[in-house]
């Protein structure tokens, strides 16, 4: 037992040769994908079923909500660019774009919250809107809200791990997971803007 | 340090750096197109791209990535094949 748990490779699951921290986020990451995947095909289905959907480019500022889009991707692409500092030993440099990916993390938020107040303040609500079936701002509020928790409990963590990169502290495989859980945010998000925004 | 991380230290920062110009040039794509299958195309086309490059699964061992695609995609797909039916034949029959 102890010559096993003296091997190097002793936190390696054989079958997927990585870390079992990396297995858990991926199969935390899987679980969550099923949450946000039974969200939409719901809509999905509501759209189908249901009452007339409002014309999208009547409800949203398309503009704003792209810069939204390029806000996340942008911030996807610096956290990937962490992680490849972190994995040269460049602690340094990955603190610095773990901080810009918090950057974007928080204009992405700040938009949502400006998108919200403005569509609140024109008599959208949980059970009510001004532009057709009740569903469409249920929806709205329920999805875009999920995701902009997962933004922000993401900002948290990656804040986290920039103050632990600038003092050493992190490894890189934490800033892997961190940047892991960030694309996953973004991956989300092409759904999201596809299916909500866009069709 | 694995197999797959030498691998994916090998991709360099410009890779990552294509891969978002890729998905910001999909973004204007998608929002000038109103045809929904297109746009349906242009979401598979992101999603492979933040996967398999930014999540690194491109250079993940296969068993992990087969894991992964496999679990979602055929839930998910499951799910959206259901519902899709059930709305389509429930409510829209006369």
């Amino acid at each position: 037992m102890e010559a096993i748990l003296d091997r190097p490779d002793r936190h390696q699951a054989a079958l997927f040769d990585t870390s079992w921290q990396k297995l858990m986020m991926w199969i935390f990451i899987i679980g969550d994908a099923l949450l946000f995947g039974t969200f939409l095909p719901c809509y999905g289905w509501q759209r189908i079923a249901g009452e007339a959907w409002p014309d999208r480019t009547h409800v949203f500022h398309m503009n704003f909500i792209t810069a939204m889009t390029f806000t996340l991707i942008t911030s996807s692409a610096t956290m990937a660019t962490a992680v490849g500092a972190a994995r040269k030993g460049d602690l340094a440099n990955a603190g610095r774009f773990v901080w810009l990916t918090v950057l974007g993390g928080l204009v992405f938020l700040g938009c949502q919250a400006y998108e919200w107040a403005g569509l609140i303040h024109q008599g959208a609500r949980m059970n009510t809107n001004p532009w057709g079936p009740a569903a469409f701002s249920a929806y709205f509020f329920m999805i875009t809200g999920f995701h902009g928790t997962h933004v922000l409990i993401g900002v948290i963590i990656l804040a986290i791990t920039a103050i632990r990169s600038s003092m050493r502290k992190a490894t890189a495989e934490g800033v892997e997971l961190a940047g892991l859980y960030w694309h996953f945010v973004d991956l989300v998000w092409v759904f999201v803007f596809g299916c909500f925004y866009l069709i | 340090m694995s197999e797959a991380a030498t691998a994916h230290g090998a991709i360099g920062y410009r890779g990552y750096w294509i891969a978002w110009v890729l998905l910001l040039l999909l973004t204007v794509a998608m929002v000038s197109i109103t045809n929904p299958t297109v746009i349906v195309a242009g979401i598979a086309i992101k999603a492979t791209i933040i996967s398999l490059w930014f999540m690194h699964l491109k250079f993940e061992r296969i068993s992990l990535a087969v894991v992964v695609i496999a679990c979602t995609m055929l839930t998910l797909g499951v799910l959206f094949a259901l519902l899709a039916w059930d709305a389509t034949v429930l409510f829209k029959t006369p």
